[in-house]
Formats: C-alpha cells, structure tokens, sequence
C-alpha cells in the first residue's frame, strides 16, 4: 500500500509557492516537491478571489509507475461566479510530446490523475496549466446594452465585448434575451518533476536451489529490478562459474558449472544489475546495484572426476611406429569421456613446427582406454576430456609426450634393403642410412654431445641434422613430424627419392657427356648408381659449376671423362662428391 | 717449379679449357631469354612500397623459367625457394637474391643473384650453406649504395646429420659475372662481424666432453681461423703449422683438414708437403694429395694463389 500526501499551502496571498510532497510505500519514502500559484482576486474587500494551482507526482518504485495529481482551486465566492479548468501533461525528460495528458473543468475545483509505467534512470516531469472560466453574458437590455459577468473582475479579462452574440443560447429570467459564452482565462503553470533512478534488485526465489558438483545447471532467478543487464556473483569459491543466457528486469537464465572439485556447502548467488541504460547503475537515496542475497547448496555429491596431470612421456612401441598412451577419467559416477587429441612436433632449434590430429576417441568413466598413437604422430600429445554426467559436461585437459625409440639395426637393415631391392646395389641404402644419420632415427644426444631436450624434457626424440634440425631421422629427409616420427615413412621417402629423382639425374648427366664423347661406354647400373649418390647430397649443387680445365668444362659428379674421352674416371675435380660417395659405398651394411 | 713436384697423371688438365678468371666456388653465371616476361614487376628502388614485393610463388615461377626440370642436362632444375630480397649489388640495378634450393632435399645451400631486363635474365649462383639469412648476410658495409653479399661455406665435406656446424665466411662483390671473395677488402667488418662467430665456435668445441668430437671440432674451428687469416688478413702461409700437426693425427677427417688447409694456402711450401704425400701409403692421404696439387695448379692458373 502506497500513500502520498500532498501539503498545500493555505495561505491568501498572490504568489509562488514550492510546497514538499511526500511518497511512502514498501518501507521506503520518497520526497518530491509540487509548485503552488495563487492568482490575486480583483475584489478582495468583497471576496479574496482566492485560486489554488495544484501539480503533484510521485514515483511508485515498487510497481514502478509514475502517478500525477493536478488541480486547479476556487474558493467558495470565486467558485460562486467562475468554474476552475485544468489541463496536465505528463513527460517523460528528454520527450518533446507529453506521455500522457489530460484535462478537467468544474465547480469548486477541477482536477485530474495520470499515470505512466516508470523507466528506471529517467526523470519525468508534470506540467499543469490552470485557469479560471467566465462567462459573459450578453445581455440585450430594453437599451440594447451588453453586460458583462466578471464580478471578481480577474485582471487578464479582456473588456471589450463580443461583436455579438456567439455561443450556446440560454434564458435568464432577469433579461430579455440572453447568450452564455465561457471563457478560459489562463493564470499559470506549476510545474513538478521526479527523478526515477535504477530499482535495487530484489531477488525472490532462484530455482533450482540445490546443484550437483561436476554439473551444469540451468537456474532462473526471479525478482524485480533486475535491470537490463549486469552480473552474478557467487560467493564461496571460484569453482562455480555462471553464464547468463537471459537477463530481463524480473527474471534472469543462466547456467551455474560447478566443478567437480568444489567444495560442497552453501553459496550465495547475488545480482549485480547495471541498471537500465547501460550506463551503469544509477544510484538513488537507499537504492542499491546489489541484490538480496540468494542461498543455494552445492551437493557433496559422489561426482568428483580426475584424469592423470599429465607431463609423462610414452616411448613407440614393438613396431617403432606407434605409442600406447592409457587414457582414464575417474569417478564415483557413471558417464562418458569424449577425448581429443592432437600432437605438436618441432625440432630443439623450433625446425619443422607440424601440426597432427585432431583425433577423437570415447570411454566411459573409470575406463582406461589404451589409445594407440597414429603411425608419424609425436612430440607433445595435448588431451582435452569432455567428460559428460547426466546429461551435463564438464572439460579438463592433460598432456603426454611421445619419445622415440631404438630400433635394431637389422631391422633397420632388412626395410632399406627392402625398400631398394632391384637396384644395381640392392644394399647400397644402408650405406646412404649409415652415412646420412649412422642408422639412427632417434637419439638421445645432439650432435655435440649434450642431451637431446626437447620441450625441456631428455630423451630418445627424433634424430636432427646440424644445423638445428633441418633434416630429421634416418635418410635425413626435410624436417616434419611424419617422417621424424615414422621411421618406415623416413626411408621410403629416402629411397623414393634416390630411385626417383637421383638415378634420373644421374641419367641426364651421362647422357649429356656421353652426347659429347661418343666414345665413352655406357656406365654400369652399379657406376650410375654412384653418380646418383652425388646428386642425393648437397655436393650435387657443385656439378654443374664451370671448371675450365675440366674436360666437360663443368665439375661434374663422381665419373668424368678421361682426358682422351675414351672412359670414364673417379672425378679428381669435385673431392667433396668423391668423398661423399666413398664413404657411403665403405659403410654398406 | 710446383708442377714439376706431380709425378702422378695429370698433365691432361692441360688439354681443356679456356683460362679464363672466374670466381672458384660459384655455381655459375648463365643469362637466359625468357619464354614470356617476368611474372612480376621488377622493382627500381630498395624501399618497396607496400604490396609491391612479388611473392615467393611468383619468384619461383620465374626460378623454374630459369632453371627447367630437365635443365641442360647435367644440371639441376630449381626445387623450392626460402627466402628472397631486392637489394643493388651494382650501381643503377637491383637485383634479385634469391635463397633457393637444387637439391630436392631442401638444403637450401645456394644462393641466386638474378637481374632481369625485359626478357632477359642474368643469374650467378653461389654456394652458401644452410641456414642462411639474408637481412644478414646483404649488407651494405661501405655505405656507397651498393651491398655485400656474406656467403658461408662448411669446412667439413657433408656428413650426413653429423656434420659440424663450423663455417667459413665470405664477403663477396659482384663484378661483371663473378661474385668475387673481397673480404680482404672488407677486413675490418670481418674481424668485427664475422670472426667473433668463428671465436666463439671455437670456445664452444673446446669445452666438448667426447675427445674425439672435440679433436675434430677444434681442428674444423682452427681451420676456419686459419681461412680469416689467409684470406681477410693476407696471411699466406697461415695454417702451415696446424696442417703439419694434423697429419700426424689418428683421425682421417682432421688429416683431411691438413689436406684442404695445404690446398688453400699461397705457399710453394704446402705444394712440397703436398707432392711429398703422393707418396703416403694411406691411398685416401695420397689421392687426395693428388687431387689437391691439381686443383692448385688450376687456381695458380687463374692466377688465385702464386
């Protein structure tokens, strides 16, 4: 129940006068001021003349509504001869036309309510124009005079009368013939205004009130005030974290995730609004941006969930290609783990950054799923569980290593003799391995003698060439995370590119001179293969340099013309070829 | 008096080739009409405004014009492109340097200077080893507008993924067709710039725990010192001492750094030592002693050593 009292001042004398208004209502109370006018009468020995303007808002915060009251006053011998007119109109600031508006006309007093619903953080202003209504008589005497009926004689009548009769017609027995026409003569404005700042929020029931650790609940929070916007604060811990779908004045949606490792016990949830402008919260006398208080309870329930931290390193397995990494979420509950890998190679200088994965593979809780790496997947295996309970689901990542492994030579051996079986010499690869990484596609030191760390940890990773790891593994192919972690891949792309491209330019090269000494014999399979050992390595890039003592006018690979043109010689012009291919031709496995 | 000491044979050097000079260890000059026009527009200053520099698909198209797959023959086509730079390496023109790779093995070892007018391309190609960086490595170190090139060499033949990351350095300039070694000229930048790297890797062998990486290591570092002296400093039997001492040693790749360091050095001296391992009963020692005097008496005859 609201009451509004309005004190009027009953004083006599012509003037303004600013009068104090007071709201009460739901244990709050709100001051405002209304504006009095009191016109002068024209006859006050006879009659004081007396006419009270009344203009009077309020703002009902609890149901958040603007309320006017507006008057216009006549005393007892004012009211004799004249009616009181009012006229109000309600604006909302900022608004050039009124919200609302309205008017009255009667005897002693005129007057009028309005109301509007109130927008938080605007001001709203009444305006109430007052007057006094005569009436002229036109009255047609046995002379034909006109008579006028201003007895109080109010100073802004206008004294020249009509040209004639207007109006309704109506017989006043004391004259012959007579016409009534009222006139409004207007004697001011009051003038009264509210502001209306943000509400405090009030929070009157939050369902559900009970939540479940490892869960995400969906809570509606009722209540006024609200705002347009804002936020929700949980007390007790930062392992309760909402997020708000929905925020209307008087009802807000959110989701509450509550981690599996919370504490169990009371939390209250409290609305912060941001009020309705989005200008922040406006503050008013004993208004609040901060609600009511809320309790929930976070059940201790059995839902705690786990997976292992983390940081250990897995080593390839019998097959040297893949790991086996068990992959177990713990809980007292029953539900699903979604889990999501991906991998992340780059060589200890940061050489050959390569991306594998995504993959995607499911358990159930207390599982352990022994997830099997993909062939050419290593370096730092990133896991993300989405672990799913009743219908909610909660995320926890982790993160493994995956380390190399030795692998036997003979195995090593029997794939490169495999890989190059119909060669001119089938095991010339294992020479090409020996020379390129001395068989290794792990090692656990770097070239010079310090441990091999890779993502800070020691151990068997991928072999790197040099210069921080241009080329990886045993055939010391371009740096990726496929060929520095798959072995099998390394060599056949080793070979492949030998029995490929290489023999083909040592073709070229030996068609080309032989084009120029017609004398010159083919090369066996076995000398061409040795050319093509030089294109294999970087001393290819020296063959076609000019060398003006050089019988083809070039360097040349590893067999050139004699000086006769007639065979084929050991290149004595280009030692690094030469060099390269004795040593690999001396390592053959 | 030096080719009298060969007593092995290899008089048939004499019956090739034009004696022409040209820089020792650049893989070639070639100029090259092209088929259609540059694929991109050859910029006229350094400072290229934004988006005007061509991509590095667009350099390797005009890289495949130039060197085709097959390409002549008995050379290498061009494989991929690392890294490429507009910069003067002669007053009025800018060229291109090119970072690029024959090997299919992306070592990345060569270096391109390519200069193109209308549809005419010239190109010199020279060896520098991996990793190479050419906001480093093209520098204008006399101020006159025209830039240096830096080249890095391994003083180890290639040894597969055990190679030692041990350089020589290079300042080179390019003239008519060559990118000829100044880096005598250039002194001062070299022992400010340049030798600090070859210092500090010879700090960073010595403290080596395994005897035998180390043993090689400071030999390759001792060799790269001994080169800066030769070379920048003008030192011409520099090394002398070291190669002697290293042919004593039980390891073949520092006996074969005694070796290159007798090749390299301008002195009859080393032609005596050289001839005198002709006669070493290790046939590697021997052929490649051989093969030295060879190479030296093609570089005398170019006039690069006395």
């Amino acid at each position: 129940m609201t009451t509004i009292t309005i004190s009027v001042l009953t004083s006599t004398a012509p003037g303004t006068y600013s009068l104090p208004v007071t709201a009460e209502g739901g244990g709050l109370r709100r001051t405002g001021h209304i504006t009095l006018t009191v016109s002068p009468g024209s006859n006050p020995a006879v009659c004081q003349g007396t006419v009270l303007g009344i203009s009077a808002i309020a703002h009902y915060w609890e149901i958040n509504r603007i309320e006017t009251y507006s008057a216009t006053s006549l005393d007892y011998c004012t009211a004799a001869l004249y009616d009181a007119f009012v006229a109000g109109y309600l604006y909302q600031a900022g608004t050039a036309d009124p919200i609302r508006h309205g008017s009255d006309r009667s005897s002693p007093t005129a007057w009028g309510t309005m109301n509007a619903p109130a927008q938080g953080g605007h001001d709203y202003e009444l305006e109430s124009d007052h007057y006094v209504v005569a009436y002229f008589a036109f009255v047609y005497s046995v002379y034909g005079e006109a008579v006028f009926r201003d007895p109080l004689g109010f100073s802004l009548i206008s004294t020249s009368p009509p040209s004639g009769p207007t109006g309704s017609g109506a017989y006043i027995p004391t004259f012959t013939a007579v016409f009534v026409i009222p006139q409004y003569l207007y004697l001011g404005t009051t003038v009264v205004w509210v502001p209306t700042s943000d509400q405090t929020p009030v929070i009157t029931s939050l369902n559900p009130g009970t939540w479940e650790r490892g869960a995400t609940v969906y809570v509606t929070i009722s209540g006024t005030g609200f705002g347009s916007g804002g936020q929700l604060e949980v007390s007790g811990d930062a392992l309760v974290f909402p997020v708000v779908l929905g925020w209307a004045d008087n009802s807000i949606q959110a989701n509450f995730t509550i981690h599996p490792q919370a504490a169990p016990g009371s939390r209250i949830v409290t609305v912060i609004s941001s009020g309705w402008t989005g200008m922040g919260f406006i503050t008013g006398p004993g208004r609040s941006a901060r609600s009511n208080p809320a309790n929930v309870v976070v059940l201790g329930s059995s839902c705690s969930v786990s997976i292992a931290d983390g940081g250990q390193k897995y080593s390839l397995g019998a097959d040297y290609r893949t790991a086996s990494v068990p992959l177990r979420a713990e809980s007292t509950c029953q539900g699903t783990v979604t889990w999501t890998i991906k991998f992340y190679y780059q060589t200890s200088a940061g050489t050959g950054p390569s991306l594998a994965g995504p993959y995607e593979v499911s358990s159930n809780l207390n599982e352990t799923l022994n997830y099997s790496t993909p062939p050419g997947a290593g370096g730092r295996m990133d896991v993300t569980a989405q672990i799913t309970i009743g219908g909610q689901t909660v995320h926890t990542a982790t993160r493994f290593f995956i380390a190399g492994v030795q692998i036997p030579d003979q195995t090593i051996t029997e794939r490169l003799v495999g890989l190059y079986a119909g060669g001119g010499t089938p095991r010339l690869m294992t020479g090409l391995a020996m020379r390129e990484s001395s068989y290794r596609q792990f090692s656990s030191t770097l070239l010079n003698g310090p441990p091999n760390l890779l993502f800070g940890i020691p151990g068997l990773w991928p072999y790197e060439s040099y210069d921080g790891g241009s080329h990886v593994g045993l055939m010391m192919v371009p740096t990726q995370m496929g060929v520095a972690y798959d072995w099998q891949q390394n060599t056949q792309d080793g070979v492949y590119l030998f029995a490929g491209q290489k023999l083909q330019f040592a073709g070229n090269y030996e068609a080309s001179i032989r084009s120029r000494f017609p004398n010159l014999r083919p090369l066996t399979l076995q000398e061409h293969e040795l050319n093509a050992l030089v294109f294999y390595g970087p001393p290819s890039i020296k063959v076609s340099q000019s060398c003006e003592t050089c019988p083809t006018g070039k360097l040349g690979a590893y067999w050139v013309p004699n000086g006769q043109g007639t065979d084929w010689v050991v290149n004595r012009h280009h030692p690094e070829a030469v060099r390269y291919v004795g040593e690999v031709l001396a390592l053959i496995r | 008096m030096w080719f009298s000491m060969i007593n092995r044979n290899v008089a048939f050097v004499l019956l090739f080739g034009v004696l022409a000079g040209n820089a020792l260890a650049q893989t070639g000059f070639t100029e090259t009409a092209l088929a259609r026009a540059v694929p991109f527009w050859w910029p006229t200053t350094v400072d290229l405004p934004p988006g005007a520099e061509p991509t590095r698909d667009q350099v390797l198209v005009l890289l495949k014009e130039l060197f085709p797959d097959p390409y002549k023959g008995d050379g290498l086509p061009i494989q991929d492109v690392e890294a490429f730079r507009f910069v003067p390496l002669a007053p009025g023109k800018i060229h291109l340097v090119v970072v690029a790779d024959f090997t299919g093995r992306a070592f990345f070892n060569v270096v391109e200077v390519i200069h193109c007018e209308r549809q005419t391309c010239q190109t010199i190609g020279i060896q520098s080893d991996a990793p190479n960086d050419l906001d480093k490595q093209l520098v204008d170190i006399d101020g006159d507008g025209v830039y240096e090139l830096i080249t890095k060499q391994l003083v180890e033949f290639y040894r597969g993924g055990d190679t030692k990351p041990i350089y020589t350095y290079s300042i080179r300039k390019l003239m008519g067709r060559g990118l000829v070694d100044g880096s005598s000229k250039y002194a001062e930048y070299f022992t400010s710039h340049l030798l600090p790297k070859i210092t500090e890797t010879m700090r960073k062998w010595e403290q080596l725990p395994d005897p035998t990486l180390r043993a090689e290591g400071r030999a390759s570092a001792q060799f790269a010192y001994d080169d800066y002296r030769r070379r920048v400093l003008g030192e011409k039997t520099a090394g002398f001492e070291h190669a002697l001492a290293w042919l004593e040693a039980d390891n073949d790749q520092i006996r074969f750094l005694a070796l290159m360091t007798l090749e390299a050095m301008s002195s009859s001296a080393a032609d005596a030592k050289l001839n005198e391992l002709l006669q070493s009963p290790d046939k590697r020692i021997a052929d490649g002693a051989e093969g030295a005097l060879l190479r030296r008496f093609e570089r005398r005859l170019r006039g690069e050593i006395e």
